[in-house]
């Protein structure tokens, strides 16, 4: 008997307070796509390629990137150009298996490669989520400058 | 006290054979080549305590009883004459003004070991002395002391002279070797040393210019004559090349064991403009610098390795209260790195790696941390390299900076010279 | 034998030896840049400094010799203070390119870095450039066609120098300059480009000189390396391919002190392309209208298997023929003439489509006197005069060539006859320059002033009277003049080699290609056995006659009986008792009637004898001396199909061409010239629809009616050791590392 009045006027309204806290606060959620959440300074995206001041690509295509990356999504072949510069003729990251665990921006000897902040990436088509050299390379006139 | 090797060095055409023998020359030849067996001679040699010239010192009658006795190879006898450390000219004067007394030392030691052959590797600077022996030589062979059955004897021997291409690493034993044979100068690993496989894989035997140029006194005169010139343990006389802050700088044969002071104040005249005395490198430039405190140190091998330095090649370079110890380190590491040979790697890289950084000391960019560095460079050529070289390269600037490590000190937080107060670096 | 102690373990190792070495028989790892095994200790990088008891200074383990009683420690606070010492002076101006340096991955000085190095720099000076181009930020320097320095990264260890000096012995590489600028250079318009130059980049143990076909290509840790054996002669050296996915990337040495002592030719380290090559087969095709269209591999194999039936049953077994290849590993060839001997029913199966002119099939006894190498390779050094009878060793031989140079540089003397100079007279004491086509003149009047002249010592000949006798007599008609007329060579020439010969201590003959396809090799070879005996260097230690075959597989094809009258082991078809035994083990019958050579082959076909051919490997119609000859009579056929990897002049002309698979994408053994049998290992899958030859054979055999029931090469050679004399008491596991 005790016991089912210490439910009624005890746990009920102990329990329910919970909710009308709640009830009353202001709501976490955000609206997505018109709102964007501020990211941490080390919030690990999409992955962009730097480049030099004279808009060269940074990239030698060492391999090392690929050496460490754990999921192995990095392919690349190198080659070289007519000065005898090594870069790479062939440079794809598969996003798809790409599990942003930033290694390949630690690896990398030439500080070449970073994951931005870029998020919103999602295709339709599964093919187009292999990233180029092309799609990764930052935009040459924002050459040199860290996004 | 009586001049050896200098006795005739005033004589104008000394060089000439006919002069050479009417002032005494080649009487010791026919002694040596009809009344002493080769082992006599070497016996004579040893009890003499005749001791390499060159820098080493190492007693010459003992290297030549190294050669094998019952070898079937050829052996060769090799005068080093690639006197290269600088502030040695003493073979030079020897060469070019008593080319014959030089000439009747290698006749004497080919005959004790057995040599058919020598050579006279001569530097290639040194024109005119080369000149000079290769006229001497041909002397020789018309008075017949030279080529086959000389004078008598049976015993036959052709001298060459070889002038080397102007390395200084040549002059390191090994180096000229492979410089003989027409390879690179670099120096060869050792053991085996040169008395059992050295020129062509044969029995050889390299001594100095000067080391020579004694055999003929100490056959005529008997070891014990020789032995009692100088000290007990470094006998006979000793031609120091005495240059740098002195009023009268030169070539002077003076007996082992002369004091510093006597050799710097009584036959160099002492010091130029009469300003003080700041440090004395005793023995070439591979040898520990002397302090002024130490002017009564006697000039012998015993003593001076007592005192912290080497007699070397007995090139005696003063230098006076005016003189920047950071400026002399940085001179000689230059010198050094543009001698390394670059076959081993801490001589190659580590003598390039001084240079720099005494550069940087000199010029008044050094960093505190430097002379640290140094050290620990020195250290790691030390020992660790193929020849002698390394060795010889670090020891001026660690022996600078222990001695002057104030000046060092100067230059790096003052970025200017502790002796030079008017001029400035930076 | 000299017993030391180093590190505290005793070891006894025979006088002379080095402290590395014998550091090395305990398992003790001493570090080493310019240290190779094959060179000349030089002692110049002091990575190798190790404490010996007595000695005042860090001694160098490389050039140290051992003696009685020797304490050496290598593991004191003052080794690794020179150790890190020395690597510090020689990273101080090494360039931090590993990323972009080739050998990366593979570096010794990285590795050495990783064990005893500091991981920080005290350098704060310009690291020293050689620069070659002032324009551009790299200092590569092509120094050969193959070869490309950089002299930033180089630490002078000299091994290229002294490889290429003590090794190659040429002087296209030297070093230049003194102190910290000295440099490895080529002399101005002299590139490297002797045939052993690839050594150079596989002995660096830095980047300073790699090679312009492996360059920027892959990286080394994303490679695999097969284990396997050079295809490109018959000396058979060991290679490691790098493959990544279906291709190979670089071709190095696998040390066989047996066979190649760690060197390979230009040739094998950069003649592998083939293998990638775009052209080479990936489907089977059926030739329909003149054309060629692609087919699965059910259909062809069902055409091929119907029309051998068809033509079998309408024309007899004997209207069959296979042609094997010498390319061929030992396992495909044996299937292939069991396929012919057991399926096909008939003893037309031959494989030697280069020459006209055949060597007999020899038997069992003499075996070892007519196709083989009587000696070792390793023999070839100890020989005391080295003869060299046609033969242009640097082209057909180029590791056995190295051989001779090393024999001749240890000062054992080398005579050479052949058509025209070759590049090794360098080396030789003499020269002798024939006219094409007089070996058999030149021989026997050599044999005659050996006799004429009394040269002979009588205890030394071993030639009974008889024989003796019978030589004179054939010598008689070469006297000097007519000799020296028809070799032309000098006859003082010719006096001058009959005297050295007779007088050499031991003497090895090298016979080459010019004598194999020669018309009258058998004679020549006889002669030569003749003029051995003649001289007394008959049964002695590197004295003898020895073949040296072109092809990677050319004895062992011999061996495993892809002829015409022997089965595998050299048994004739005709001898019973061996042939029964034989067929217990196929479970076949074999017929006793020896088959046609491949000349004879031609012929039948021109006659219509034969009406469809099976060609497994081979290119007759651009191997045969007559090419119109042959295209002729393989058009004339009903059906041809050819197995190859590449649509060659032959499988032009056929109506199936099934892909086989290089010697990379497959298991298999080769027998090299000296007999060594060694295993191929198989780097990856064959190239997209291709299939192995063996089991090409197989498929074949199968739907035929037989069944080949073999899974891999190991379990044909387990079948092939149990059927030949030659190859008993093998083992697959035996032919692991130097082969057997």
């Amino acid at each position: 008997m005790f016991d089912v009045l210490k439910t009624i006027f005890w746990a009920i309204p102990r329990g329910l307070s919970v909710t009308f806290k709640y009830l009353l606060s202001r709501p976490t959620t955000v609206r997505y796509p018109e709102q964007k959440l501020t990211l941490s300074p080390r919030y690990r995206g999409l992955h962009y390629l730097e480049r030099n001041e004279d808009g060269t690509e940074k990239c030698v295509c060492c391999g090392l990137c690929a050496a460490f990356c754990p999921s192995g999504c990095i392919y690349m072949e190198p080659t070289e150009d007519e000065f005898g510069e090594r870069y790479a003729k062939v440079y794809e990251i598969n996003e798809l298996r790409c599990i942003f665990c930033g290694y390949c921006q630690e690896a990398c000897p030439k500080e070449a490669i970073f994951l931005g902040k870029e998020y919103e990436f999602s295709n339709d088509r599964r093919e187009k989520l292999i990233y180029t050299k092309e799609d990764l390379l930052v935009p040459l006139e924002k050459a040199g400058q860290r996004m | 006290m009586e001049k050896i090797l200098f006795r005739h060095i005033d004589v104008s055409d000394q060089y000439k054979i006919d002069t050479y023998i009417r002032n005494g020359g080649y009487r010791a030849l026919p002694e040596a080549l009809k009344e002493h067996t080769p082992d006599e001679l070497i016996e004579l040699v040893k009890k003499s305590n005749l001791r390499g010239r060159g820098g080493a010192g190492f007693p010459a009658g003992l290297k030549w009883s190294f050669v094998p006795k019952d070898s079937p190879q050829p052996r060769f006898l090799l005068c080093n004459a690639d006197e290269g450390e600088p502030g040695t000219f003493k073979d030079r004067a020897l060469i070019e003004n008593d080319p014959h007394q030089l000439l009747e030392g290698i006749i004497i030691a080919s005959y004790a070991i057995g040599a058919h052959r020598a050579f006279i590797y001569i530097r290639g600077e040194f024109a005119f002395g080369a000149k000079r022996l290769q006229e001497a030589i041909r002397e020789c062979y018309q008075k017949g002391y030279l080529g086959n059955n000389i004078l008598g004897s049976g015993f036959d021997l052709d001298v060459d002279v070889y002038r080397g291409g102007g390395a200084y690493i040549c002059g390191e034993e090994t180096s000229l070797l492979e410089s003989i044979e027409g390879k690179r100068g670099t120096p060869r690993l050792k053991p085996p040393f040169p008395a059992s496989v050295g020129l062509y894989k044969n029995p050889t035997v390299i001594n100095n210019v000067e080391t020579l140029s004694n055999i003929s006194y100490i056959v005529l005169n008997g070891a014990e004559w020789f032995a009692n010139i100088g000290m007990p343990k470094s006998t006979g006389t000793k031609i120091f090349s005495l240059s740098g802050h002195v009023k009268c700088p030169g070539n002077y044969e003076l007996p082992m064991g002369v004091t510093l002071r006597e050799l710097i104040f009584e036959h160099g005249g002492g010091i130029k403009d009469d300003r003080q005395l700041k440090a004395v490198i005793p023995g070439g430039v591979s040898t520990p610098i002397l302090t002024a405190n130490l002017l009564d140190v006697k000039m012998d091998f015993e003593s001076l390795y007592e005192a912290g330095s080497l007699l070397g090649s007995g090139a005696t370079i003063v230098m006076d209260e005016s003189t920047c110890m950071v400026k002399v380190a940085y001179r000689i590491s230059k010198f050094f790195e543009h001698e390394s040979c670059g076959k081993c790697v801490p001589c190659r890289e580590g003598t390039r790696w001084i240079r720099q950084i005494m550069q940087r000391i000199k010029n008044g960019k050094g960093r505190e941390e430097d002379l640290d560095l140094l050290r620990d460079i020195c250290a790691n050529i030390a020992g660790n390299t193929v020849c002698p070289l390394g060795d010889a390269a670090v020891v001026p600037i660690t022996s600078t900076m222990e001695k002057f490590r104030d000046e060092y000190e100067y230059h790096i937080r003052h970025k200017r010279c502790m002796v030079d107060l008017g001029k400035r670096f930076v | 034998m000299a017993t030391l102690t180093i590190d505290g373990k005793q070891v006894t190792v025979e006088e002379g030896t080095t402290i590395l070495k014998a550091a090395e028989k305990l398992e003790i790892d001493i570090p080493t840049f310019c240290f190779h095994d094959k060179l000349e200790a030089e002692g110049s990088c002091r990575m190798c400094l190790v404490e010996v008891e007595k000695m005042w200074k860090l001694q160098a383990a490389c050039a140290t010799l051992v003696s009685e009683g020797m304490v050496v420690k290598t593991d004191t606070p003052q080794v690794r203070a020179a150790r890190k010492g020395v690597l510090e002076f020689l990273l101080i101006n090494h360039p931090l390119d590993c990323p972009v340096c080739d050998k990366g991955g593979e570096c010794e000085l990285q590795n050495l870095l990783f064990k005893y190095g500091s991981d920080k720099s005290r350098y704060v000076e310009e690291k020293r450039r050689f620069i070659v181009d002032p324009q551009s930020k790299y200092d590569d320097l092509a120094v050969g066609p193959q070869i490309i320095r950089n002299m930033n990264r180089c630490i002078l260890c000299r091994k290229c120098v002294r490889f290429i000096t003590e090794i190659a012995g040429e002087a296209d590489l030297g070093t230049f300059g003194r102190g910290s600028k000295s440099e490895i250079n080529v002399l101005p318009d002299i590139p490297v480009d002797n045939p052993y130059s690839g050594n150079v980049v596989e002995i660096c143990p830095v980047g300073a000189l790699t090679s312009k076909s492996f360059r920027y290509k892959v990286r080394v840790w994303q490679t695999k390396a097969t284990p396997s054996i050079c295809p490109l002669c018959g000396d058979g050296c060991n290679v490691k391919l790098w493959t990544k996915d279906d291709k190979i990337y670089r071709v190095t040495s696998r040390r066989n002190d047996f066979v190649d002592e760690g060197f390979l030719c230009d040739k094998g380290r950069f003649g592998f392309e083939f293998v990638n090559h775009p052209h080479r087969l990936k489907q089977p095709l059926i030739k329909k209208n003149g054309k060629f269209l692609p087919a699965d591999w059910e259909e062809a194999i069902k055409l091929v298997a119907s029309k051998f039936k068809t033509t079998r049953e309408q024309s007899g077994a004997d209207s069959l023929a296979g042609v094997g290849s010498s390319k061929l590993t030992n396992e495909e060839n044996y299937l292939f003439q069991k396929f012919f001997r057991v399926v096909m029913g008939t003893n037309n199966v031959d494989h030697r489509v280069n020459s006209r002119h055949l060597l007999p099939s020899p038997s069992l006894k003499a075996k070892n006197q007519i196709y083989s190498t009587t000696n070792s390779i390793n023999e070839i050094e100890k020989a005391k005069l080295i003869f060299v009878l046609g033969c242009d060793l640097l082209k057909e031989h180029p590791i056995i060539n190295l051989r001779v140079m090393k024999s001749a540089m240890r000062g054992n003397a080398l005579i050479l006859a052949n058509i025209e100079s070759t590049r090794l007279n360098r080396f030789a004491q003499d020269e002798l320059i024939y006219k094409k086509g007089s070996e058999l003149t030149l021989i026997n009047g050599v044999a005659r002033e050996i006799i004429k002249g009394k040269l002979l010592d009588a205890d030394r000949v071993r030639l009974s009277n008889s024989e003796m006798e019978k030589l004179r007599e054939k010598v008689q008609p070469f006297d000097s003049q007519k000799v020296s007329q028809t070799t032309e060579i000098s006859s003082d020439k010719i006096k001058n080699f009959a005297n050295t010969i007779t007088k050499a201590e031991t003497v090895m003959i090298l016979c080459g290609k010019e004598i194999i396809t020669h018309p009258q090799s058998t004679e020549i070879i006889d002669s030569l056995y003749d003029f051995l005996r003649l001289t007394g260097h008959q049964d002695k230690d590197s004295c003898g006659v020895n073949l040296l075959w072109e092809d990677c597989n050319s004895l062992g094809t011999l061996d495993c009986g892809v002829l015409p009258d022997r089965l595998p082991g050299y048994i004739h078809v005709s001898d019973e008792a061996l042939r029964k035994k034989v067929e217990g083990i196929w479970n076949a019958k074999i017929p006793d009637k020896p088959g046609l050579d491949f000349n004879l082959l031609l012929e039948a076909v021109h006659q219509g004898k034969i009406k469809a051919m099976y060609i497994a490997g081979a290119d007759p119609v651009s191997e045969y001396p007559e090419e119109d000859y042959v295209k002729d009579a393989l058009e004339k056929l009903d059906f041809l199909m050819v197995q190859s990897i590449f649509l060659t002049e032959t499988a032009k002309l056929a109506h199936v061409v099934l892909p086989g698979a290089s010697f990379a994408e497959k298991d298999g053994t080769f027998t090299n010239v000296e007999r060594r049998i060694q295993k191929l290992g198989k780097a990856f899958d064959p190239l997209a629809n291709s299939k192995a030859d063996w089991y090409i054979i197989c498929m074949l055999a199968q739907s035929m009616g037989y069944n080949f029931d073999f899974n891999s090469p190991a379990q044909i050679f387990e079948e092939l050791v149990r059927v030949s004399p030659v190859h008993t008491k093998l083992s697959w596991q035996d032919l692991n590392e130097t082969g057997k």
